[in-house]
C-alpha cells in the first residue's frame, strides 16, 4: 500500500526549493544530488573518513550488485535503490544481460526486491551491453521514479509487493508479484511514445516540482556519429506524476545535438520563477519554466570557435543551482578521453540567449568533465575527468586550488559535515577539507573503480565501486589493533 | 700501446657500437625499450633542425616502429591506393575505419645517416581483409630482424620475411587476425603484435575472436615448427622471450591467461590466470628472473603482476614476486631500465616503481593536456623519451625522482614507439621519419 501524503511530500517540495530555512537538512538521500537545486552538500555529523573493506573497519554492510554499476545510489523509506546489470543473477530464472534496478533493506544490506529491464534489440545504438541501469531513482512519497534503459519513466512503489502483495498503481501486468518483484505503478515509454532515439543509454536522473517529473531523454545521433535520426523528439520532458501522462516537452538542440545527451535535470526557484535546468546535447544549458515549459534562457558552454570533437564539448554535467546562480561544466563522452573544459557561473535571471548577459565568470583551467560541482562554504569543489579536483572561489571563479587524484573521475565531489569526499577510477575515495587551503584527510580504497558518488543517508555513507554497494558508518567497536592502512 | 690491445680495443669498440646501433624489433635490443650503449640528444628543434640530422616522407599509414640493423632502418607500412586514410587519437571509441580502396603494403629501407630511401618493396597489395579501429593503422606490427633475415607481420595479409635487400625468402598466411571488441565478434580493429625472433625461428602470436593460436615458423624456410592451439580473447600483444636459468620461455599475455611456452615445442609451461582485465596489449617485460606483464581493459583496475620464471602449470598467487590491482597502461609497454620500472598510462601518468619489490617510487604527470601516449617508453643514457600522440617527445631523467629534462615538439601525430640507435634516436610520425642526433 502506498501512504500517500502530498500535503507533507509539498513541504518537503518546497523547504528543498528554499523557501523554508534548511536548518535540518533531509535524513535520507531521495535523488541524485539529495536536493533538486542538485548541490552536493550534506551537514550530516559523524560520517567516517577512513575505512578499510580487508579488515571491515567502518564497514556496516557491502551487496552485491550486478557486474558494472553506473548510477547513483539514492536512500529512502529505509531502502536503498542502485541501478546495475543483471549478472548478480538475483533471479535464477532470469538470464542473460538486462537492466536491473536493485533495492536493498539499508539497515542490513539485505536484498528487498529489482525491477528487471529486457535490453533493447537495438544494441548498442540505443543500450549498450551490460551497463545496466544507469539513472539514479528519485524517491518521492514512497513512489520510486527512475528511467530504463529501454527509455521509460518508470514509477514503482518503494515496497514493492513487500505491503502483502498489494498492485498499487494502474499498471497491472508485471510478470511476477513475488516478494522480489518490482510492483510499477505506471510508466512512461518516451522512445515509443516521442520517437526519441537515445544515443548509447538513457540514463537521466529524475527531479520534480509540485506534479511534475522532469528528465533528459538522452535523444541523440545514430551509430554513424553523423546524423541525428530523431531532431524533433524532445531534449527534455515534463511528466504528471500521478497520471504518468506527458506534460511538456521541448526539442532545442533539434538536429544539432553532437552526440549524445546525458545530463539530468535539476530544479530551483530564482526570483518568483520555478526553473527546471539542464544541460542539452548541443553543449547548451537551457532553462524552462517549471509548470509551462515555456524557454527562459540557453547558454553556450563552449567558445565560439570551438570545434567538436577536439575542443567543443557537450554537457554531462549536472547543472547545480545556489543562491541564484547556476554552475555547469561540460565534457565528453569517457570513451572521448581527455580534453579541454570549460567551468561557469550563469545568471538566471537573465532571458533569451544569455552567453554573454548570464556569465558572471568563467574558470577555464578545468579539463572535460562529466561531474556535478558541490558548494560549501563559499567555495565550488568541482572535479574533471582528467583526474582534478577544483576548489574555486565560488564568487568570482578564481581558484583556491587544485588536487591531482591520479585517475579518471567520473563521480562527483560530495562536501560531507566540512569535507569533501570523492572517488576515481582506481577505487581510492579521497577525503579532504572542504577548505580554502588543499588539505587531504584520508584515502580508502574501494577494491575496483568508483564510477558514482559517495552520498550519505542516516549516518551512513554509501559508495558504489564496480559491482559492490557498500555502507559505511563509524563503528565504535572497529577492530582498531588489527585495522590500519 | 702494445698493436694485441689496440687491436682488442678497436675490435671491442666496433663491436660496441654495432651494438649501440642495432634495434632489430619493437623496443630494441630483447625487446628491452633500452640502448644502453647509444647516446642520442635529449633536445632538438625540427623548424632550425637543430640535432636534426634528417627527414624523410614516408608513405602511407603505420603505427609500426622503425627498426635499425648496421647501417639500415628499416619501416613497414601500408599505403591506400587513392586518398590519406586519418587517424583518432586519444579514447576513439570503438568504431572501425573501413578502408574499402586497395592497398600496398610495403617494406623500406632508409640509409641510417643519411635518411635516404635505399629500396621501397611492395610485398602486397589487394584491398584489406578486414577493417580497423579508427584508432589502428594497417601496418601496427612492428617488423623484427637479426641481420640476416627481416620478418613483417601484415596481419591478416600474412607474415613475410625477407633477406636484407629485400627479396622475399618467404610467406605464411596465418589466416585472418581478426581481433576486435572482446564480447562482439562483429567489431574489427585490426591487430598490432608484432613477431619475436627467437635463434632460428619467429614466434607469433595470433589471439582473435576464435581459433587464436601462438606458432613459431623457421626463418630459413618458413616450415611452420609448432602450433599451439588455446582459448583466448582477442590481444595486441607481442610475444617475449625470457630466460630462467637454463630454461627459456616465450611468455604471452592474454585476456585470459598469461602464459608461458617452450620455444622449442610450443607446449605451454605454465598459465596465469587473469580474471581482472580482457583486453591486453603491452609485451611482457624480463626482470631477472621474473616477467612484468601488464595490461588490460576496463580502465580502473588494471593490475602489474611480476610474475616469477621457471613455473609449471596453472600458477597462483605465490608465483608473484609481486603485483598491484592497479595501475597499468592500456597500450603502452612499461619500461625497466637501472632497476625502476616506469609506467605509462595513456593518459601520460608516469610511474615509477621498484621492480624489486613493486613499490612505488613516484607518481608524476608527463604532458598534461596531450590527447594521450601510445608508444611505449625508451630510453638512453640516463633519459628516458615518451612520445605523446599530440606528437610531443617528453625528456625525463632516469631515477628515483622526477624530472623533466626537455619537451620537443615533432609537430604531427606520433604512434609508433621511436628507435634509439647510437646517437640517434628515431622518431617515426604520421607522415614522416626523423633522425634527430647531431
Amino acid at each position: 500500500m502506498l501512504r500517500r501524503l502530498p500535503v507533507l511530500a509539498g513541504i518537503v517540495a518546497i523547504s528543498s526549493l528554499g523557501l523554508v530555512a534548511r536548518s535540518d537538512p533531509p535524513k535520507d538521500w531521495p535523488m541524485w544530488g539529495g536536493t533538486p537545486d542538485r548541490n552536493l552538500v550534506s551537514s550530516m555529523k559523524g560520517l567516517p573518513t577512513s575505512w578499510d573493506l580487508k579488515s571491515k573497519k567502518n564497514i556496516k554492510w557491502v551487496a552485491e550488485l550486478g557486474s558494472q554499476a553506473y548510477g547513483n545510489p539514492v536512500v529512502s523509506n529505509g531502502v536503498v535503490l542502485v541501478g546495475t546489470n543483471n549478472e548478480a543473477m538475483k533471479d535464477p530464472a532470469v538470464k542473460g544481460d538486462k537492466g536491473v534496478l536493485m533495492a536493498f533493506r539499508e539497515s542490513d544490506g539485505q536484498f528487498l526486491w529489482q525491477s528487471v529491464h529486457d535490453k533493447l534489440s537495438a544494441g548498442r545504438a540505443n543500450d549498450w551491453p551490460f551497463q545496466g541501469v544507469c539513472s539514479s531513482p528519485l524517491v518521492e512519497d514512497g513512489i520510486v521514479y527512475y528511467v530504463s534503459n529501454r527509455g521509460e519513466l518508470m514509477a514503482l512503489d518503494i515496497q514493492g509487493f513487500r505491503d502483502n502483495g498489494e498492485n498499487d498503481g494502474p499498471f497491472k501486468e508485471e510478470k511476477q508479484t513475488r516478494e522480489t518483484d518490482a510492483d510499477i505503478l505506471w510508466k512512461y515509454d518516451f522512445m515509443e511514445e516521442l520517437g526519441v532515439l537515445q544515443h548509447n543509454m538513457a540514463n537521466s536522473s529524475p527531479v520534480a516540482f509540485e506534479n511534475l517529473i522532469y528528465i533528459s531523454t538522452s535523444n541523440g545521433q545514430d551509430e554513424s556519429h553523423v546524423n541525428v535520426p530523431s531532431p524533433k523528439s524532445p531534449a527534455i520532458i515534463a511528466v504528471d506524476k500521478t497520471t504518468g501522462k506527458l506534460v511538456w516537452e521541448d526539442a532545442s538542440p533539434g538536429d544539432k545535438i553532437l552526440h549524445g545527451q546525458w545530463s539530468s535535470p535539476a530544479v530551483g526557484r530564482i526570483g518568483d520563477t520555478v526553473q527546471v535546468v539542464v544541460g542539452q546535447g548541443d553543449g547548451y544549458v537551457r532553462s524552462y519554466e517549471a509548470k509551462t515549459g515555456k524557454k527562459l534562457w540557453e547558454f553556450d558552454l563552449n567558445p565560439k570557435d570551438s570545434v567538436w570533437p577536439k575542443t567543443r564539448n557537450e554537457v554531462i554535467s549536472t547543472p547545480v543551482i545556489y543562491e541564484n546562480l547556476v554552475y555547469i561544466a561540460n565534457g565528453q563522452d569517457p570513451e572521448h578521453g581527455e580534453g579541454v573544459g570549460h567551468l561557469y557561473a550563469i545568471d538566471p535571471t537573465k532571458r533569451g540567449d544569455i552567453t554573454q548577459t548570464g556569465r558572471i565568470w568563467h574558470y577555464g583551467d578545468i579539463r572535460r568533465s562529466i561531474s556535478t560541482g558541490a558548494i560549501y562554504n563559499g567555495i565550488l569543489f568541482y572535479s574533471d575527468f582528467s583526474g582534478f579536483l577544483h576548489a574555486v572561489d565560488v564568487k568570482t571563479g578564481k581558484p583556491f586550488w587544485k588536487h591531482d587524484m591520479f585517475a579518471a573521475i567520473w563521480g562527483s565531489p560530495m562536501v560531507i559535515d566540512g569535507k569533501v569526499y570523492l572517488g576515481d577510477e582506481d577505487g581510492d575515495v579521497t577525503v579532504l577539507n572542504a577548505d580554502r587551503t588543499l588539505k587531504v584527510i584520508d584515502e580508502s580504497n574501494m577494491g575496483s573503480s568508483v564510477y558514482s558518488t559517495p552520498v550519505p543517508a542516516n549516518g551512513a555513507l554509501y559508495i558504489v565501486n564496480r559491482n559492490q554497494l557498500f555502507a559505511i558508518a563509524a563503528s565504535p567497536t572497529a577492530p582498531a589493533a588489527a585495522g590500519g592502512k | 700501446m702494445p698493436r694485441v690491445a689496440l687491436a682488442l680495443t678497436l675490435l671491442l669498440s666496433t663491436a660496441l657500437s654495432a651494438e649501440a646501433q642495432n634495434w632489430p624489433s619493437f623496443r630494441g635490443p630483447d625487446a628491452s625499450g633500452v640502448a644502453s650503449a647509444a647516446k642520442p640528444p635529449s633536445t632538438w628543434d625540427l623548424a632550425s633542425s637543430r640535432n636534426v640530422t634528417w627527414k624523410t616522407a614516408l608513405p602511407g599509414l603505420a603505427h609500426s616502429s622503425p627498426i635499425v640493423w648496421g647501417d639500415r632502418i628499416y619501416v613497414t607500412t601500408a599505403v591506400a591506393v587513392s586518398g590519406q586514410p586519418g587517424v583518432k587519437t586519444g579514447e576513439a571509441g570503438i568504431a572501425s575505419a573501413n578502408d574499402t580502396v586497395s592497398h600496398t603494403w610495403r617494406l623500406i629501407a632508409i640509409d641510417r645517416a643519411k635518411g635516404t630511401i635505399v629500396w621501397d618493396r611492395e610485398v602486397h597489395k589487394g584491398t584489406p581483409r578486414l577493417k580497423r579501429h579508427v584508432k589502428a593503422s594497417h601496418a601496427s606490427a612492428t617488423p623484427a630482424t637479426n641481420g640476416q633475415v627481416i620478418v613483417a607481420l601484415f596481419g591478416s595479409e600474412g607474415l613475410f620475411c625477407f633477406d636484407m635487400a629485400g627479396a622475399l625468402k618467404w610467406r605464411q598466411d596465418l589466416g585472418l587476425m581478426d581481433v576486435g571488441l572482446v564480447d562482439d565478434p562483429s567489431y574489427q580493429w585490426g591487430p598490432a603484435s608484432s613477431p619475436t625472433i627467437f635463434e632460428s625461428m619467429v614466434i607469433v602470436q595470433n589471439d582473435r575472436h576464435k581459433d587464436s593460436f601462438v606458432a613459431a615458423f623457421d626463418l630459413a624456410t618458413g616450415k611452420q615448427l609448432w602450433r599451439t592451439a588455446h582459448d583466448e580473447y582477442p590481444s595486441w600483444a607481442t610475444p617475449a622471450v625470457a630466460r630462467s636459468g637454463a630454461r627459456t620461455e616465450i611468455v604471452t599475455n592474454g585476456g585470459k591467461f598469461i602464459r608461458g611456452f617452450d620455444p622449442k615445442t610450443g607446449r605451454e609451461l605454465w598459465r596465469l590466470s587473469d580474471n581482472l582485465t580482457q583486453v591486453k596489449v603491452p609485451t611482457p617485460i624480463v626482470s631477472g628472473d621474473t616477467v612484468i606483464v601488464t595490461g588490460g581493459y576496463p580502465s580502473g583496475g588494471r593490475p602489474i603482476y611480476a610474475i616469477r620464471l621457471g613455473g609449471s602449470g596453472e600458477l597462483t598467487a605465490k608465483s608473484l614476486a609481486w603485483s598491484t590491482e592497479r595501475g597499468s597502461p592500456y597500450t603502452g609497454t612499461p619500461l625497466l631500465y637501472d632497476g625502476l620500472l616506469y609506467v605509462c598510462t595513456d593518459n601520460g601518468i608516469l610511474s615509477a616503481y621498484d621492480a624489486t619489490t613493486g613499490g612505488r617510487v613516484y607518481q608524476q604527470r608527463v604532458g598534461a593536456g596531450s590527447s594521450g601516449f601510445s608508444a611505449s617508453p625508451v630510453a638512453a643514457d640516463g633519459r628516458l623519451y615518451l612520445a605523446s600522440e599530440d606528437g610531443d617527445v617528453f625528456v625525463v631523467r632516469a631515477g628515483r625522482s622526477y624530472e623533466l629534462l626537455a619537451t620537443n615538439r615533432m609537430g604531427e601525430v606520433t604512434m609508433a614507439t621511436p628507435a634509439v640507435s647510437g646517437g640517434m634516436l628515431i622518431v617515426r610520425t604520421q607522415t614522416q621519419l626523423v633522425g634527430i642526433g647531431s
